[in-house]
């Protein structure tokens, strides 16, 4: 990917990376439908 | 870029950029388009330079912290428009591209068309529907469960619709 030259240079704060909850995904999890998001 | 040191920007900076699709451990996951990184659901990306010897840093051959303004190093990200054109993908169907929305964060480098930065996770997966069809080794489906593991809102998007979400996106970030 080509961004060309560096302008400026600045420190920025962490985000929270989302962290795993719920039950851990089952493998027949994986062709349920109404898990797709659609806009 | 070592002297510069006090955060001067608080929100992570959200651009867009692509990700190819590896399969590991029986998972799909995120993979940087131009380097061998993988994206692991739940970690940052920690970018570190794959390329130590290019440019001005060959003929002393030093080590640096990414991104570097003498090098091409750090975790990219652009425009949407540019991000897609990098997100269609070999033309035979042998690598399949994702887009997205990323968060970059720590030391970030503001380029004439985009960021360069030290580290990133995904905000958004955007799986362009047009540009998969149907193919067997790749159900749609289980690809959208599998990112959707990021923690982070997957979106399918016909050409349509992607067209709109970078209309509303752009430019992103800026």
């Amino acid at each position: 990917m080509k961004v060309g030259k560096v302008l400026r240079v600045y420190v920025v704060e962490p985000i929270k990376i989302p962290v795993p909850s719920g039950r851990p995904q089952q493998p027949e999890d994986r062709r349920r439908p109404s898990l797709l998001r659609r806009r | 870029m070592n002297d510069v040191a006090v955060p001067d920007a608080v929100d992570a900076v959200v651009g867009w950029r692509a990700w190819a699709i590896a399969r590991v451990d029986g998972r799909f996951r995120l993979r940087s388009v131009v380097a061998p990184t993988l994206w692991h659901p739940y970690q940052s990306v920690e970018a570190t330079c794959l390329r130590p010897g290019r440019r001005l840093f060959r003929r002393w051959n030093v080590q640096h912290e990414a991104p570097s303004a003498g090098c091409e190093c750090g975790v990219y990200a652009t425009d949407p428009v540019t991000a897609a054109s990098y997100a269609s993908g070999h033309a035979d169907g042998s690598e399949r591209r994702v887009l997205g929305r990323v968060a970059l964060w720590g030391l970030v480098a503001e380029c004439e068309r985009g960021w360069r930065a030290s580290s990133a996770y995904p905000c958004q997966i955007v799986i362009p529907e047009h540009r998969f069809g149907d193919d067997p080794a790749m159900p749609f489906e289980v690809l959208a469960f599998d990112l959707a593991e990021y923690g982070v809102p997957v979106t399918i998007a016909d050409e349509a619709e992607l067209e709109e979400l970078m209309r509303e996106s752009y430019p992103a970030g800026r």
